[in-house]
Order: C-alpha cells, then sequence, then structure tokens
C-alpha cells in the first residue's frame, strides 16, 4: 500500500481533501456540526447532505465573484450566497428528515458560516483552476461526509444501542457518548488513527536485507 | 425613583446572569464546540488573545443589539427558520463594515495587527452561534446583549485555557500518533466533562 501510495503520490494529491487531509481530522475544521449534534446515524446524514450542497454551491459560485472586488465584499458575499442556499436546503431537509432537523438545533444553521466557505474558499480552492477545484472541494465535502457518519453511527451504536432509530438489542450501552464531550474525545482519536496512518505512508519502505555474495 | 432603580437593578440582573452563563455554563468552546477551529488557529498564529477577545466580543455584542431589534420581524414570515441565518448574516455584515471603517479611522496605525482578527472574528461560528441561541430562547434586551458579551468572554477564557496546554501538546513528549491536534481534541474533551460536571445535565441547542 505505502509503495502504491508514494508511486501515485502526485495523483491521489487531487482527493486527499477525502481522507488524508480530512477537513475534520486533518485540519480541524468544521468539528462542532459533529461533536454536538452529530451524535447519531439519522443528524449526520442529514448534516452532510447540507454540507455537502451548501458548501459545493457556494464554493463553486463564489469563484466567479471577481478578484478585483475588495475583500471585505468578497467575504460578505460568500456568507450572503451560502445562507441563500441554505433556504431551499433547509426546506427540503425539513421534509425528508423533521426530527433531525428539530434535533441538530443552531447547527444547520451554522453550516453557513463554515471554515470551508468563510476561509478556505479564498486561501485554497480559488487558487486552483475551476476544474481541479471542484474536484478538491468534491473530495473536501465527501471527507467531511465520511467523519460525520462514522462518528455518528459509532456513537449511536455504542451510546444508543441503535442504528438509523431502530434498537440493536444491545445489554450494555454507554450513553455518555451522546455528548459533546465524547465527540470530542472519539474525533481525538479518529484524528490519531489518521496521523499514524499518514505517518506510516510518507516513511521510506524499510529495504529487504541484500543476500551475501561471500 | 424606585421604580427607575428597580428596573436598572433588573437590567443589570439580567445583562451580568447571562452574561456568566454564556460564559461558564454555555461556553461556547467547551459546550458546543463553536469557534474550535478558530481558538486553535489564534493561540497558532500567535494573535494577542485580548485584542481578538476585545473584538470578537464588540462584533457579537453590537450584533446581538441588531438581531433583538429585526428578530420580531421573523415571527410572522413563512418558513422563518430558513430565512433566519440570511437576516442574521446580514446584521453582522453591517457590523463587520462598521467596525473595519472604525478601526481605519480611529486605529490607523494598528489597523495592521487589527485587520486579519476583524476579519477572523466577524463570520465566526461563535458569533452567529450566540445569536441564533438568543433568538430561540426569547430572552429580552438585557440578557440578548450579556449572553453576546458572554460568549466572547467565554471564548477568551476557553481559548486561554487551550493555549496554556498548546506547547505541551505539541512537544517530542507526547507520542507521535497523538501529537499536536489529536492530544488537543482529547483535550478539549476532558475540559468539556469537567464543564459538563458543573451543569450537570445535556444543553439545549
Amino acid at each position: 500500500m505505502r509503495t502504491f501510495y508514494q508511486k501515485h503520490k502526485k495523483t491521489l494529491s487531487l482527493f486527499d481533501g477525502f481522507f488524508l487531509n480530512n477537513t475534520v481530522l486533518e485540519r480541524g475544521l468544521v468539528i462542532a456540526p459533529i461533536i454536538v449534534a452529530g451524535n447519531t446515524m439519522k443528524n449526520a446524514v442529514m448534516l452532510s447532505i447540507a454540507f455537502v450542497i451548501i458548501t459545493f454551491i457556494t464554493v463553486f459560485v463564489s469563484s466567479f465573484i471577481p478578484k478585483k472586488f475588495p475583500y471585505t465584499i468578497r467575504a460578505i458575499l460568500h456568507t450572503v450566497l451560502a445562507a441563500i442556499v441554505f433556504i431551499p436546503v433547509s426546506i427540503l431537509l425539513q421534509n425528508f428528515f423533521p426530527e433531525a432537523v428539530y434535533k441538530t438545533g443552531i447547527f444547520l444553521p451554522l453550516l453557513v458560516t463554515n471554515s470551508l466557505i468563510v476561509s478556505k474558499s479564498e486561501s485554497r480552492f480559488f487558487k486552483k483552476t475551476r476544474g481541479k477545484m471542484a474536484v478538491d472541494l468534491i473530495s473536501h465535502v465527501l471527507g467531511f461526509m465520511l467523519v460525520a457518519c462514522l462518528v455518528g453511527a459509532l456513537r449511536e451504536i455504542l451510546g444508543n444501542g441503535t442504528f438509523w432509530g431502530n434498537s440493536l438489542g444491545m445489554s450494555e450501552t454507554a450513553p455518555a457518548l451522546m455528548f459533546p464531550f465524547a465527540g470530542f474525545i472519539i474525533l481525538g482519536f479518529l484524528a490519531a488513527a489518521l496521523q499514524k496512518f499518514r505517518r506510516y505512508l510518507n516513511q521510506e519502505p524499510k529495504r529487504e536485507p541484500e543476500a551475501s555474495n561471500e | 425613583m424606585s421604580e427607575v432603580f428597580a428596573s436598572i437593578a433588573g437590567f443589570a440582573g439580567d445583562y451580568v446572569a447571562f452574561a456568566l452563563i454564556a460564559m461558564f455554563l454555555e461556553n461556547t468552546i467547551l459546550t458546543r464546540a463553536l469557534g474550535t477551529s478558530t481558538s486553535l488557529l489564534i493561540i497558532r498564529k500567535g494573535f494577542p488573545l485580548v485584542l481578538f477577545s476585545v473584538i470578537l466580543t464588540v462584533i457579537t455584542t453590537l450584533s446581538s443589539v441588531l438581531v433583538f431589534l429585526v428578530n420580531p420581524l421573523l415571527k410572522n414570515v413563512a418558513y422563518s427558520y430558513s430565512v433566519t441565518p440570511l437576516l442574521f448574516v446580514l446584521m453582522i455584515s453591517l457590523v463587520y463594515v462598521a467596525v473595519l471603517l472604525i478601526t481605519n479611522s480611529c486605529f490607523s496605525k494598528h489597523r495592521q495587527k487589527i485587520l486579519p482578527m476583524v476579519h477572523l472574528s466577524a463570520f465566526n461560528c461563535a458569533v452567529l452561534g450566540a445569536l441564533l441561541l438568543g433568538s430561540q430562547s426569547n430572552m429580552n434586551f438585557a440578557s440578548f446583549l450579556g449572553f453576546g458579551l458572554g460568549t466572547g468572554l467565554g471564548f477568551a477564557l476557553a481559548t486561554f485555557l487551550l493555549s496554556i496546554a498548546y506547547d505541551r501538546l505539541y512537544s517530542d513528549r507526547v507520542p507521535k500518533a497523538f501529537r499536536g491536534f489529536p492530544a488537543m481534541l482529547i483535550y478539549i474533551g476532558i475540559l468539556s466533562l469537567s464543564f459538563y460536571g458543573l451543569i450537570g445535565h445535556e444543553i439545549s441547542f
């Protein structure tokens, strides 16, 4: 795996926002919805759908805002655009996930000021060509979805003994996993696992000892 | 005279109580994880914590005043839940521009130092989060203002607690896999657990 990674590092780096350079686990961005509201699979899926649509549309459309506008105006336009995209997205989600929208409270509207829109759009995405930006953006939003769903599933199964609201008939659960402090700790362990894996991929492969000719 | 005194005391009481609630019991970082990445960023970049907190508190408090004034307009609007972020973002934008203008005119000597912090503070989850929480709780004016102030001060308190551990958690003495951000998350989790112990129940969000 390491050899394959090192051989294709340049190509794989186009998609590194999905896993190795993950928005949540490596960069520590947009962690609040996962830590507080992402404690069930349904909440995680709903937040992920909203995040994917709002962030992708906003950043992509914002990339057409001329650079000659002052930074302040561009920053305001990015956030206002995200808030406009939020209107149809939230109406749609209220139809499909009415309970989850209620349970995630302020964390759904808060996605309009997420760090990918507010800061990373200018410092990362807009520095690329539009095609590469779209690929990078998709990798990042799907990377968020991956972590949100993983954490949501873990916490719901171990903390509640359910999955997608259905009981799994477990005799023991750890309800504390549903609280924000557990969200921080679980994300910390996942970030450590990713850091370990990234170090492994970037290490020089161990060479086989050469057979002696003597 | 006594009525005036009573109303001033009531205002001050609500103001201080909600500032303390927002600072300790509903700390923006340690109970809702809002502004965590910003907090870590300002520690990493070495921004002056007191100055950043003052800017964040000013923006939150001024935005709270505007939101308190426009919030009643949303009551009769269809899909008010969906429209609320747009209205609040517009209010924050007004405050953002006003703070930039004040910085440029009154603090021109220090503008290079202050401007990056204003940009970072304005569209921060902690600011919008405080406004959304305040509007959902049907707070009065004093409570709304106090909550805005407490959010900024709570952010400063949490960032100070994180900055104490920052160097140690990024040192060579921490195992490589946990060094830096992973250890920091676990540390925030433990701090958050202690705040949860102080509250004793799950807070609404």
